[in-house]
């Protein structure tokens, strides 16, 4: 399989008053074509500055994306129209993103209407809301009519409406219910199969990225801590991070218990990005900190089988 | 099949919830109080000829045989040093009132807002920063000082007075819109909007305009009275509509000499206008209970 | 555990609802829960099922277009719904709290810590309190709450301080009032998971020690589980089952109950749940008999026109479905 999204030696660094905040700090890895990159990570960790680096709100300090082979490099508004609609993005919270005062039909109309000049408008907008199985009816309603999945599914629907070859998702159930969640999951599934998307899947839920993503990647302060095959990164986690995260885990039954790495108790506070620990970033929280985690930051090494980790223990 | 949806949709537009906006509105018993108060004022003014009771006193008219006679049956606010009927008068004063709020606000509001738009999605860039210091120049001149050096250099008439009330008027509309637009251009369904390429004007005027036309409207009421104030109060000093016309702020300078004895002639007058701002105060906060969503 | 039999607050056959534009929304629907001295149990639901408007009908701090149409909430014998707002007032001071979602909207972000812990301090105290005395109370409560550096805490602005730590102020703070009851709606929802997990440790050292019963209110079925020893399970504003937590999760008896639980997404799944079809009833118009006929798969005739009670399905364990009459 193809790459369609590189990350290299990717770097933002924000100047603020009361100092430089390293949000994402050499960063580096690659999505193939078709598959369900999962980007895992706690508030501080940089998910979404990558996200808004590859969307173009921000540009790099150093670094570079590639999609396709050619390096991107503009803001949003400014790259080309091509690349503007391979990728798009459903954001986190369905009430913000959809437009109170618009219809559903006026929210679909935009991006057809940029994109897709020569296509029947309003059949084209029907068929988007077939495709994320609502009904056509709901074309002339408003967000606050629908429920909180339903807005997620127009967001969907308005991401496909460009026919884009890679979307970035956002926690894209996060803010929603249990019961819904799984509507809006299988709809994802269903429009990658057909129509061979890829997606870069953040979020905070291990459980949902255990059973959506085909390989999964944790950060932590800006930095790639473990990089795994979605069975190996949860049967084998190997970064100590990674172990304590599992370990805490809210889970509703027995049987994931006894799937959960030992009990590692999580301490401390995630420090903020202004004092990033010198050395390992998570040495200070670490239970097996050794001399060289407090001086000197480890590179992601590859243990084989595609599991790389960033860890002085081995 | 286009055309029978376009139908369709202009019927979906036209039976838009306005239910829900009155509901919000008439809440409160305050707003209808406004409200109706307004319209009272408005069609008074409309029907000006037919209603007043003496309508030659609108004009140039004397008889000093009625000079200065008190509130009675036959003259409800009583006459002025011509003889003529106060009450006449003020009815034919509310027209050039509500004239000037005509005026003032459908020649401020849209470039204000443009400009606010403008400035408020561009930060930072070199013409915003020029609009909102050009502003600022304005903004920090009382609008009754401003107006008053404007009409002062101007011959005194009616037009220039609006035209007077005018300058001073535009920038408050542009903070206005500013400060909501330098917000609303970071809400994700905004941001949704750049990332599918949709052209700057589209995102000003189809995404965020719309999300501040409560705010807009609020202030255009709450201006309504303070635009009748200050048109009063330029009337007061001269610098408005000249005598015979009558108005209200005229009036009121032109009967203060008689005071406190005859005092019909400036006390009524006042009277109608703080009822008309207390109008357009209490239309106000109607309009922004109708644009808030929290009230359910 | 109980360490008595006593109900320490008793929800009898609440119905309330709210008066909106487009009519009446009738939410709650003969709600009962009973809460036994230092007990901790978990109202779990959907969004919009009702749980936070049955909490905030206990506080007291309904909206005012907020209808209660009967039944009783009783604390220690006494109805709350009957009470003048003075009483009310002294058993907020004395007796409850409660700790909303987001820390961040709880806080007042222009005061330091310090002045809005006095303000709670001074406010639920019952004599005059010195300015010393209020500041080594208010460094008791900060350490209560597992906070370190008390002092650095008081003199520091919510925005300088993280999400963990803001929530473990509003724990202290709570605690200040909290000597029988503790409210909390949603504690961890806003937080990264491995300070979620600290934060419901720490709650719950807090409550077996003090012997503080809670109610723990939440859509994230996993932290329920680990926290409470009852589940009360609640859909569009009727209470479809409860019991001990253990039967709930591994035995649930009502289909609402069942299919939540199959939506979960598992650790270690392959797939993803197709999570429950339909949507919530609209409160305009819900179901004459049982909320969650219109979604259930096991429906019945008498299931659309007659609601169903509670009916053992276990020990301490009832479900209000017809299957189980």
């Amino acid at each position: 399989m193809d790459t369609i999204l590189e990350l290299r030696n990717l770097k933002k660094y924000f100047k603020t008053k009361r100092g430089i905040v390293k949000a994402v700090d050499d960063v580096n890895f690659e999505i193939k074509e078709n598959e369900i990159f999962g980007l895992v990570g706690e508030s501080g960790s940089g998910k979404t500055t990558v996200a808004n680096l590859i969307m173009g709100i921000y540009l790099p300090t150093s670094g570079e994306i590639k999609y396709k082979g050619e390096t991107i490099f503009k803001l949003a508004q400014k790259r080309p129209k091509w690349l503007k609609k391979e990728i798009q993005m459903v954001f986190q919270n369905p009430a913000s993103s959809l437009n109170p005062k618009k219809t559903v039909r006026q929210i679909l109309e935009l991006p057809i209407k940029i994109h897709r000049p020569d296509v029947p408008i309003q059949k084209t907008i029907y068929d988007l809301l077939e495709k994320v199985d609502l009904p056509t009816d709901y074309a002339d309603r408003h967000p606050d009519e629908l429920g909180g999945g339903e807005k997620q599914l127009i967001a969907i629907a308005r991401a496909l409406a460009t026919e884009p070859s890679f979307i970035l998702l956002d926690e894209p159930t996060s803010a929603l219910d249990v019961s819904v969640q799984g509507k809006i999951i299988n709809v994802l599934l269903k429009i990658r199969e057909e129509y061979k998307l890829t997606y870069l899947f953040i979020t905070h839920n291990l459980s949902l990225m255990s059973n959506v993503a085909n390989r999964v990647a944790i950060m932590y302060l800006g930095k790639i801590k473990e990089l795994a095959n979605v069975d190996e990164f949860f049967k084998n986690p190997m970064h100590p991070y990674t172990q304590m995260l599992l370990s805490s885990i809210p889970v509703v039954s027995d049987e994931e218990e006894k799937l959960k790495p030992k009990k590692i108790v999580s301490t401390g506070e995630i420090p903020g990005a202004l004092n990033i620990p010198p050395g390992c970033s998570f040495h200070p929280r670490c239970p097996f900190v050794m001399d060289v985690c407090k001086t000197k930051d480890p590179d992601l090494k590859d243990l084989g089988n595609n599991h790389y980790v960033a860890c002085h223990l081995y | 099949m286009n055309e029978k949806l376009k139908n369709l949709r202009i019927l979906k537009w036209l039976s838009f919830n306005y239910g829900i906006y009155w509901y919000r509105f008439r809440k409160n018993k305050l707003s209808i109080i406004g409200l109706s108060i307004i319209i009272t004022f408005v069609l008074m003014a409309v029907f000006a000829p037919w209603i007043a009771p003496y309508p030659s006193s609108a004009g140039l008219y004397t008889n000093f045989a009625q000079a200065l006679q008190p509130p009675s049956s036959i003259h409800l606010f009583g006459t002025d040093e011509m003889g003529r009927d106060v009450l006449s008068r003020v009815i034919f004063g509310l027209r050039y009132s509500f004239s000037l709020v005509g005026v003032v606000l459908s020649i401020t509001v849209l470039p204000g807002v443009v400009l606010g738009l403008i400035a408020g999605y561009y930060l930072n860039r070199w013409f915003s920063v020029l609009i909102m210091r050009l502003t600022d120049i304005f903004v920090a001149i009382p609008p009754l000082l401003l107006a008053l050096s404007v009409a002062s250099l101007l011959k005194p008439s009616e037009i220039n007075a609006m035209m007077a009330v005018t300058v001073a008027w535009w920038p408050w509309y542009t903070r206005l819109v500013y400060s909501n637009t330098s917000s609303l251009r970071n809400e994700d369904y905004v941001k949704a909007a750049e990332l599918l390429g949709a052209s700057p004007f589209k995102i000003m005027f189809s995404e965020i305009l719309p999300n501040q036309i409560g705010s807009i409207l609020t202030k255009v009421s709450l201006d309504a009275g303070w635009v009748i104030l200050i048109g009063a109060s330029l009337s007061y000093v001269g610098l408005g509509a000249q005598a015979p016309t009558p108005d209200l702020g005229t009036m009121i300078s032109e009967g203060s000499i008689y005071l406190p004895g005859v005092w019909w002639i400036s006390i009524f007058p006042a009277i109608i206008i703080v009822l008309i701002i207390l109008g357009f105060n209490l239309l106000g906060d109607g309009i922004k209970d109708m644009f808030s969503t929290s009230i359910r | 555990m109980t360490n008595n039999v006593n109900k320490l607050l008793e929800v009898k056959n609440l119905t309330l609802g709210y008066k909106v534009y487009e009519g009446y929304l009738k939410v709650i629907n003969n709600v009962s829960l009973d809460l036994y001295y230092g007990e901790k149990i978990g109202l779990i639901g959907e969004s919009g099922c009702g749980k936070t408007t049955t909490m905030k009908a206990i506080m007291g701090i309904l909206p005012s277009n907020a209808v209660i149409q009967g039944g009783e909430i009783l604390y220690k014998g006494v109805d709350l719904l009957k009470i003048s707002k003075k009483e009310m007032d002294k058993i907020r001071k004395k007796n409850i709290s409660m700790i909303f979602q987001d820390p961040a909207l709880a806080l007042n972000p222009v005061f330091k810590i310090r002045e809005q812990f006095y303000d709670k301090i001074k406010y639920c105290s019952e004599n005059k309190l010195t300015r010393t005395e209020v500041h080594n109370l208010s460094i008791k409560f900060l350490k209560d709450a597992a906070l370190p550096e008390p002092d650095r805490i008081l003199d520091s602005y919510p925005f300088q301080l993280s999400g963990g730590m803001k929530q473990r102020v509003i724990i202290g703070m709570s605690l200040v009032s909290a000597n029988e009851l503790l409210i909390a709606d949603e504690p961890g929802t806003s937080l990264d998971v491995t300070i979620e997990d600290q934060i419901m440790r720490l709650l719950k050292s807090i409550v077996d020690q003090k012997g503080i019963s809670i109610i723990l209110i939440s859509h994230a079925l996993g932290t329920v589980r680990k926290f409470v020893d009852r589940v009360y399970v609640m859909y569009a504003g009727t209470i479809v089952e409860f019991g001990p937590t253990q039967e709930i999760f591994s035995n649930p008896k009502h289909p609402y109950t069942a299919l939540l639980l199959s939506s979960v997404p598992r650790l270690g799944g392959k797939e993803v749940s197709k999570g429950i079809p339909g949507v919530v009833p609209n409160y305009l118009n819900p179901p004459k008999g049982c909320r969650f006929v219109t979604r259930c798969p096991y429906k019945m005739d008498i299931c659309e026109y007659e609601t169903p009670k509670m009916y053992e399905v276990g020990k301490d364990h009832y479900a209000a479905c017809f299957h189980y009459k």
